[in-house]
């Protein structure tokens, strides 16, 4: 019973711990170098900025967004357009935040006002934004010199601005969940929907401002993936929803909504890094890595599950 | 002396039903005020009108509120003028710490900071003021229900109510917590708060009203003065019953055969809410071939638990005790296996756990016993549509084709639907939750004579009302069940709205 408690509190911990270990070891020591530790966090940057919006609409009530990978490759794709026909970098910027609102207050609106589910919402909109994007790219990878655009988003020249919008991001998720008024609504909204609205909460308003929140962490986080590699090409993102959507899973965020904490969070894309970085050192190919990401997702949720089950046995 | 409120000739209708017709009541300054009538008399109704639930124009009448006339169009709006309502089931949100469901909605602090500090002081006052010793971070869910209602009423009086709606308060709690309850209402009511209070616990109410309201189908009968706490209780239960049985139940050629068709003992069901107990203890009753059984308990004596629970543990509750048909000692695991061994549910809401709306009646009339209808795991479409048409016309059901849509059917054509597919699977015992609720009376004969047909040709039947007429009407014996305890059985000629009440009552002072 002890070793069940234990586990129960700090299961996050002990998996992180195990498998640093296992791919430590895999990886003779490798993963510990200093320029692979820096360069796990420069790689999976995307999944914190992510996993920190991501959690935000999960906590509303267990609404998730298939669509962000697809929306970073499609905001990446009209910046690089736009400053390859010699658009200002900061006016560049300007517009891809603007579409990132323009998405998430579209999803938003959907899910909230008409309480479609989101899945289906972000399902639809991330086949659209696939297929704009890749119209726009035109099966072409696109570069960029922009020299505004690199020193705020490359990694680099001179100050890590990268690591700031990291920074950034996540703060705004402690502060949201942890300190804002607003906060108490999405929890009240994802632990007891009829109660919420019965307390005066206006569903529509929070679920507007989860997805654009969101909208604007996809942004953002188009900007340091592109920013990194100098490139957008039209695989791009092809992954990044499910590992933001894991690390909050796996970072015990309750699938329904309601639960969960930003420490959570952070310690579940640092386990998605770990996972990522350490099969990218086995030098095992995406393909795989897929496999072995889906069946930690579906472990994570089910040994959640497991741990806290009650005596209730529903059929 | 002072009015606080009068609700003035207040009707409400839902659709066809009349729930309120021309009721009036009045509240005085600092009196708690109790509401009686059986399920379905309309008192939630009337204080969803109060508490803005139902807003203005939704029903006809007045609300009159210190002399003005007052319209609520929200909840919200009935708060601002002083009136908090605490449902029957508490709007806690779960996960929440006690500070954090306080002031929900109306955080401390500014629009972007909550200031922690302020909240757990405040939040600690109102605790103290109702007597809760916990820590105000603790989650909800870590307390029990007796304290959750106290949370709800600091989470009222932090909104600086007046009138306090109490619906239903002890349902859930134990004497100990009741006790604490009404002690604290004392104390609201010293410090000039009003409180009304609605429960089906009579000696409560006696106890503790100032005045007592009574209301039957959907009328007030009358406001007994109670300042004295010595209000006649069977004068009350009257009041609430009321009328008399007359003839709208079919008379029935009774055959009842010695053999028992069901025979439950020693059923016990855990609780949902509270880990560790039981909602159901100790159950046993039985059916013979051919008699019909009432079931009779109030809404959360655990009715329609006991029969989900038999049926194939369908609510998912983990229970035990030994369950017969016809002699056959069977373990049902799933409502499939139940199915198989002859039991049929026809469940108490047939919009949302009975039929598949947009599906055709035939659709429908075969569900539960499709094996019936399917060959090599195919269905025989013309089997189907001769069962559907024999059906139709031997249940009377007023459809333009069995290929109609289930939804746009009447209630009462709708539960005919529901009882010919259980009908359809050969059920030799028949569970009937609620099977006549909310159609008319004609509706009702006509599935009175289909259950009567049925226990006449050997079938068995366990009968769950509300309606206490319906349950003396149709039953040959009656079970009492009263916090999840089987409080007594009545023969035919034992029936009377007093002996159910007082096997209730007993069930409340038992715990």
């Amino acid at each position: 019973m002890k070793i069940r408690e234990f586990l129960r509190n700090n299961y996050l911990f002990v998996a992180f711990v195990l498998i640093t270990i296992l791919f430590g070891v895999l990886s003779e020591g490798k993963l510990f170098y200093a320029g692979n530790i820096l360069n796990l966090f420069q790689q999976n940057m995307y999944v914190f900025i992510l996993a920190s919006g991501m959690f935000i609409c999960i906590l509303t009530g267990g609404n998730t967004d298939l669509s962000c990978g697809s929306a970073v490759c499609l905001i990446g794709a009209i910046a690089f357009r736009m400053m390859e026909n010699g658009t200002d970098g900061a006016v560049a910027i300007l517009v891809m935040l603007m579409i990132g609102i323009i998405i998430g207050a579209i999803h938003g609106y959907l899910i909230g006002r008409f309480r479609l589910p989101s899945i289906i919402v972000t399902l639809a909109s991330m086949s659209i934004i696939r297929g704009i994007a890749n119209l726009i790219l035109g099966g072409y990878t696109l570069s960029v010199d922009d020299e505004i655009y690199l020193k705020l988003f490359g990694i680099s020249k001179g100050f890590p601005f990268y690591f700031v919008f990291v920074l950034l991001s996540v703060m705004a998720a402690v502060y949201i969940s942890e300190f804002a008024p607003l906060g108490k609504h999405i929890y009240a909204l994802g632990g007891n929907r009829h109660s919420a609205r019965t307390s005066g909460i206006n569903e529509i308003k929070i679920i507007m401002f989860a997805y654009i929140f969101m909208g604007i962490l996809t942004a953002i986080a188009a900007g340091v993936v592109t920013g990194r590699m100098g490139i957008v090409g039209p695989g791009l993102g092809e992954t990044y929803a499910m590992d933001a959507i894991a690390a909050c899973f796996i970072g015990g965020v309750s699938v329904s909504g309601g639960k969960g904490k930003i420490s959570g969070v952070i310690m579940g894309a640092l386990l998605m890094g770990v996972i990522n970085q350490g099969m990218s050192i086995q030098g095992l190919s995406v393909n795989y890595q897929n496999v072995i990401k889906g069946i930690i997702l579906v472990l994570a949720v089910l040994s959640g599950y497991l741990l806290n089950r009650e005596g209730d046995k529903r059929l | 002396m002072d009015e606080l409120l009068v609700m003035k000739n207040i009707s409400k209708d839902f659709s066809s039903t009349r729930a309120l017709d021309n009721v009036c009541f009045s509240v005085e300054k600092g009196e708690i005020h109790g509401l009686v009538g059986e399920n379905g008399a309309g008192k939630t109704t009337l204080m969803n009108i109060l508490s803005g639930n139902y807003p203005y124009g939704t029903y006809e009448g007045e609300l009159i509120l210190k002399g003005k006339k007052c319209r609520f169009s929200s909840p919200k709006d009935s708060e601002r003028n002083g009136i908090a309502i605490i449902h029957q089931e508490l709007s806690l949100i779960q996960g929440m710490s006690i500070a954090d469901n306080l002031f929900l909605g109306n955080e401390k602090g500014n629009s972007f900071f909550v200031d922690r500090q302020k909240t757990m002081e405040e939040a600690r006052r109102l605790m103290a003021l109702v007597g809760l010793d916990e820590t105000p971070e603790t989650p909800v869910e870590d307390i029990g229900a007796g304290k959750q209602q106290l949370v709800e009423i600091a989470k009222a009086l932090s909104k600086d109510a007046e009138i306090l709606i109490l619906d239903e308060p002890t349902s859930s709690l134990g004497k100990e917590h009741s006790e604490a309850l009404f002690r604290l209402m004392a104390d609201l009511k010293a410090e000039g708060k009003t409180m009304i209070i609605i429960s089906h616990k009579l000696d409560e109410i006696i106890s503790n009203a100032d005045r007592i309201t009574i209301l039957r189908d959907g009328k007030s009968v009358e406001t007994i003065d109670n300042r004295n706490k010595d209000a006649d209780e069977s004068r009350i239960v009257r009041d609430m019953v009321g009328r008399d049985i007359n003839d709208l139940y079919p008379k029935r050629n009774s055959s009842i055969s010695e053999e028992l068709a069901l025979k439950v003992e020693h059923l016990n069901v855990q609780s949902r809410r509270r880990k560790g107990e039981l909602s159901l203890s100790d159950i046993s009753f039985d059916i013979h071939k051919g008699e019909v059984v009432g079931l009779y308990g109030l809404m959360a004596s655990g009715r329609s638990k006991l029969v989900k629970s038999l049926f194939g543990k369908s609510n998912g509750l983990l229970s035990k005790g030994s369950v017969e048909i016809y002699g056959k000692s069977v373990d049902l695991k799933t409502p499939r296996q139940a199915i198989d061994e002859g039991l049929a549910y026809v469940a108490e809401d047939r919009m949302r756990t009975g039929l598949s709306l947009d599906r055709s009646i035939r659709e429908n009339m075969t569900l539960p016993g499709l094996k019936k209808v399917t060959i090599k795991g195919l269905i025989d479409k013309k089997k189907e549509k001769t069962v559907a048409g024999d059906n139709l016309d031997s249940f009377h059901i007023k459809a333009s084709s069995y290929e109609q849509d289930v939804r746009e059917l009447s209630g009462g054509n709708q539960q005919k639907v529901l009882l010919s597919q259980w009908f359809y699977t050969d059920p030799k015992v028949l569970i009937l939750d609620e099977p006549t609720r909310g159609i008319d009376i004609g509706a009702k004969y006509e599935i009175y004579s289909i259950i009567n047909e049925y226990v006449s040709s050997g079938g068995a039947v366990l009968l769950i009302s509300s309606d206490m007429n319906e349950i003396f009407g149709m039953s040959d014996r009656i079970y009492v069940l009263a916090e999840g305890n089987i409080t007594g059985e009545l023969r035919k000629e034992e029936f009377s709205a007093d002996k159910v009440m007082n096997l209730i009552l007993k069930g409340g002072k038992h715990q």
